[in-house]
C-alpha cells in the first residue's frame, strides 16, 4: 500500500516534531490573532447604527461598512496565509529524501511551491 | 418513460398563444429546472467514471480535492437556500443590519474555523486516518462512549437541516412554476378561488422528490467527487444567478439609464429603518458572533475537509470565503430593502392575514419584475444553493452510519473496503428516504428550528478546540460538556416553545447594571458546555501519554 495517507503522512508527522511548534512564526500567530481581535471590535459599530448615509449614492453606511469588514477579513486570511500558516513548513520538511515520501506528501510540496 | 409522458403531456397543455410556450405560465421555468436537474444528474454519471471502488475514494475523494474545488465545495455547503431567499427576506423585515449579522460575521468567524479547525483536523486526520468527527473524537478521548452520544446529536442536528432545504426546494418550485398545470395542480383558497401564487404550480411533494432523487442518483454513484463537482457546479451557478437578478431587478425597479443611476435613485428610495438599525437590538448582534462557530463543528464540513489534496489547499478557501458571502450577500440584501421602498410594487400578503411573506421577496420580485426565462434560472439558483447542502450533509450521514456505528461495532477487519461503500450507500438511500417521507408532513414548524440546529453545534464547539488545542482535556470533560449543552440547549429550548414570541423569536435576557439586553440563547449553551468541559477535564484523569502524543 504505497499510496496510503497512513504510510505517507506519517513521514509528515514525524517530521513536524523536529520544526518549530506549528510550523510558523509565534509572532505572525500574534499578528492575525491581534486582527482578528480588531475585526470583531469593528463589526460591532454602534457609532453607524443610526446613520443612514448613502455612500456612492446607493449604499447605506452600515451595509458598506460591513462589506468593508468582508474584505478586511479577507486581507487578514491572506496575511495569514503569508505568515502564520500552521503546516506548510511540515510539509516541506516532509520532502527530504531521509523522510520518505508518498504520492499525497509529493503532492502537497509541489502544491506547497507554487 | 412514464414520467417523459407526463412531462410531455403537460407541455401538450400549454396553449398556442403569442410568443408560443415561452409564454405559458410556468413552462420556461420548468424546462430550465428539469434542464438543470439533467445537468447535476450527468454530473454524477461522469464522476463516477473515475471511482475507484474503495471507500477512500468514494467517502473523500482519495484525498485528492485542489484548492479551487475545496473553495467552492465547502462555500456551496455552508450557503444554504437562505443565502439568496432568506437574505432578501430577513433584510426586508430587519433592514441592512442583517448582513453584519449574518454575513461578514461568518466572514471572520468561518474562516477562522477552517484556519483553527480544519487546517489542523486534516492533517491529524490525514496521519491517523480519519474520515468523520467521531472517529477522530473516539481517537483523541480514548473513549468509545462519546462516539455513542455524539452520533445522535450530530444526526439530530443535521435532519432538520435536511428538512428545511428539501421542503424549501419543494416550495420554490411550486412557487416558480406556478400556473404550469391549473387542472393537475389546482391550489385553491379556502373560498374556492385560485391561490394565484401557487396554483398550478409542480406540487411541493413532487418537487421534493425531483429533488431528493437527482441528488440521491449523484451522491450514489459519484460518492464525495460527484458531491464536490456538483457543488462547484451549483456554486458557480448562484453565485452567477445572484448577481444577474440583482442587475435585472434594479434596472427594472430603478427605470433609469444605467446600473449606477438606478442604484441611485433606488438607495434613496429605502426607508430610514431599512437604511440603519434603529430597530435592532445591539446585544443580539453582538451574541449572534457564536452562531458561526457551528462551522467548526458540521459533521458534512469536516468529511469536506477531509478532501483536501494538502494543507495549502486550504488557503484559497480560507481567503476567498468572506469575499464569496459578501458577493453573494450585499446583492440580495439590497434588493430585500430595495423592496420596502416606494419603487417597489405591493407585496402580496399571506392570505387572511395583513403580513407580507418575507420569504418569498426575491421570488415575487423575479417573477414580478423580469421575465420567465430568468425566473428559471433563478430557481435553478435557488435549488443549487440548497442543493449543494443538501448532497453533503447526506454523503456525512451516510458515512457516520457506516464507519462509526457498522464498521466500528462489527470490526473494521472483519468489513472489506467493497462493504464499507456498498453499506454507506444503502445508509444513504436510506436517510434520503426518511428525509423525504418525513418532508411530506410538511412539518413548517422545522424552519423555526434552522437557529437552534446552528445553535446546537456552536454550543459543542469548545469540545473541538479543546481537544485540538489543550492536552488537559478528558474524555470525563468532553462527555460532560457535551450533556451540559445537551442540557441547555433542552431547557432553553423549552422556554422558547412556551415563549409568547415563538421558538423563531427567543431570546434570553439579562440584566446588567440595571438595564435589561437580549442575547442569543446559544450564548448560555456555549458557556455552559465550555465551563462544564475545562471544570471536569481539570478534576479527572487525563489521557494517556501515548494517546496524547498522537495530537500533540
Amino acid at each position: 500500500m504505497p499510496d496510503s495517507p497512513r504510510s505517507a503522512d506519517a513521514s509528515v508527522a514525524s517530521s513536524s516534531r523536529t520544526t518549530t511548534p506549528g510550523g510558523s512564526s509565534r509572532s505572525g500567530l500574534w499578528i492575525i490573532a491581534a486582527l482578528v481581535v480588531v475585526l470583531l471590535v469593528l463589526h460591532q459599530d454602534n457609532w453607524f447604527w443610526t446613520d443612514g448615509r448613502l455612500v456612492f449614492g446607493f449604499i447605506p453606511i452600515g451595509l458598506f461598512w460591513h462589506a468593508c469588514i468582508s474584505i478586511g477579513a479577507s486581507l487578514t486570511w491572506f496575511l495569514t496565509t503569508k505568515i502564520a500558516w500552521p503546516v506548510e513548513s511540515e510539509f516541506q520538511a516532509g520532502t527530504s529524501p531521509e523522510h520518505g515520501s508518498g504520492d499525497s506528501v509529493a503532492a502537497n510540496v509541489g502544491e506547497g511551491q507554487k | 418513460m412514464n414520467s417523459l409522458q407526463s412531462i410531455a403531456s403537460l407541455i401538450a397543455q400549454a396553449p398556442p398563444a403569442e410568443g408560443g410556450l415561452l409564454n405559458h405560465p410556468g413552462l420556461p421555468q420548468f424546462v430550465i429546472i428539469l434542464i438543470y436537474l439533467s445537468l447535476l444528474l450527468l454530473l454524477g454519471v461522469f464522476s463516477s467514471r473515475l471511482f475507484s471502488g474503495t471507500k477512500e475514494d468514494y467517502q473523500v475523494a482519495s484525498h485528492s480535492i485542489g484548492p479551487f474545488l475545496l473553495l467552492m465545495s465547502i462555500f456551496g455547503t455552508t450557503m444554504t437556500a437562505f443565502a439568496l431567499v432568506g437574505s432578501s427576506g430577513e433584510a426586508f423585515k430587519e433592514g441592512v443590519g442583517v448582513y453584519g449579522m449574518l454575513a461578514s460575521s461568518s466572514g471572520i468567524i468561518h474562516s477562522l474555523c477552517f484556519f483553527l479547525i480544519g487546517v489542523k483536523v486534516w492533517k491529524l486526520a490525514r496521519t491517523n486516518g480519519y474520515t468523520t468527527q467521531i472517529e477522530f473524537f473516539r481517537d483523541r478521548l480514548d473513549s468509545d462512549f462519546i462516539g455513542l452520544l455524539l452520533f445522535p446529536i450530530l444526526v439530530g442536528l443535521v435532519i432538520p437541516y435536511l428538512l428545511v432545504g428539501v421542503i424549501g426546494g419543494g416550495t420554490v418550485v411550486q412557487t416558480l412554476t406556478a400556473g404550469l398545470s391549473p387542472e393537475w395542480f389546482p391550489v385553491l383558497l379556502p373560498d374556492g378561488a385560485p391561490n394565484r401564487g401557487l396554483h398550478g404550480g409542480i406540487p411541493p411533494w413532487l418537487g421534493a422528490l425531483l429533488i431528493c432523487s437527482v441528488v440521491l442518483v449523484y451522491v450514489f454513484m459519484g460518492g464525495m467527487r460527484g458531491t464536490t463537482w456538483a457543488n462547484t457546479f451549483q456554486t458557480l451557478v448562484f453565485m452567477v444567478l445572484g448577481v444577474v437578478t440583482f442587475v435585472m431587478i434594479a434596472h427594472k425597479l430603478g427605470g433609469q439609464d444605467g446600473l449606477m443611476a438606478n442604484l441611485k435613485v433606488l438607495g434613496e428610495s429605502i426607508p430610514e429603518n431599512r437604511a440603519t438599525r434603529s430597530e435592532m437590538s445591539k446585544s443580539l448582534f453582538f451574541t449572534y458572533l457564536l452562531i458561526p462557530l457551528s462551522v467548526g463543528m458540521f459533521p458534512h464540513l469536516f468529511q469536506h475537509w477531509m478532501t483536501a489534496k494538502s494543507a495549502s489547499s486550504f488557503k484559497i478557501p480560507v481567503i476567498c470565503h468572506p469575499i464569496f458571502i459578501m458577493i453573494v450577500w450585499v446583492p440580495c440584501v439590497l434588493v430585500g430593502v430595495w423592496a420596502t421602498g416606494d419603487l417597489a410594487p405591493r407585496l402580496p400578503l399571506i392570505p387572511g392575514t395583513d403580513r407580507v411573506n418575507a420569504n418569498a421577496v426575491l421570488p415575487f420580485l423575479v417573477k414580478t419584475q423580469t421575465g420567465p426565462v430568468l425566473g428559471g434560472l433563478l430557481a435553478a439558483g435557488i435549488l443549487a444553493a440548497i442543493m449543494s447542502s443538501l448532497d453533503s450533509q447526506f454523503l456525512c450521514i451516510g458515512t457516520i452510519f457506516s464507519n462509526d456505528i457498522y464498521t466500528h461495532y462489527k470490526g473494521a477487519e472483519n468489513v472489506s473496503d467493497k462493504q464499507q461503500v456498498f453499506t454507506t450507500r444503502m445508509f444513504i438511500i436510506g436517510i434520503v428516504a426518511v428525509t423525504y417521507f418525513l418532508s411530506l408532513g410538511n412539518p413548517t414548524s422545522v424552519f423555526a428550528l434552522g437557529v437552534w440546529c446552528f445553535s446546537g453545534f456552536s454550543a459543542l464547539f469548545p469540545i473541538v478546540f479543546l481537544a485540538l488545542y489543550w492536552r488537559g482535556l478528558s474524555a470525563a470533560g468532553a462527555i460532560s460538556g457535551v450533556f451540559a449543552a445537551i442540557i441547555s440547549w433542552s431547557i432553553l429550548f423549552y422556554h422558547g416553545i412556551n415563549s409568547p414570541k415563538g421558538l423563531r423569536e427567543f431570546q434570553f435576557p439579562v440584566s446588567w447594571g440595571g438595564e435589561e439586553f437580549e442575547i442569543m440563547p446559544v450564548v448560555v449553551m456555549f458557556l455552559s458546555c465550555l465551563i462544564t468541559t475545562v471544570v471536569v477535564s481539570l478534576v479527572t484523569p487525563k489521557p494517556k501519554q501515548e494517546t496524547l502524543a498522537k495530537f500533540f
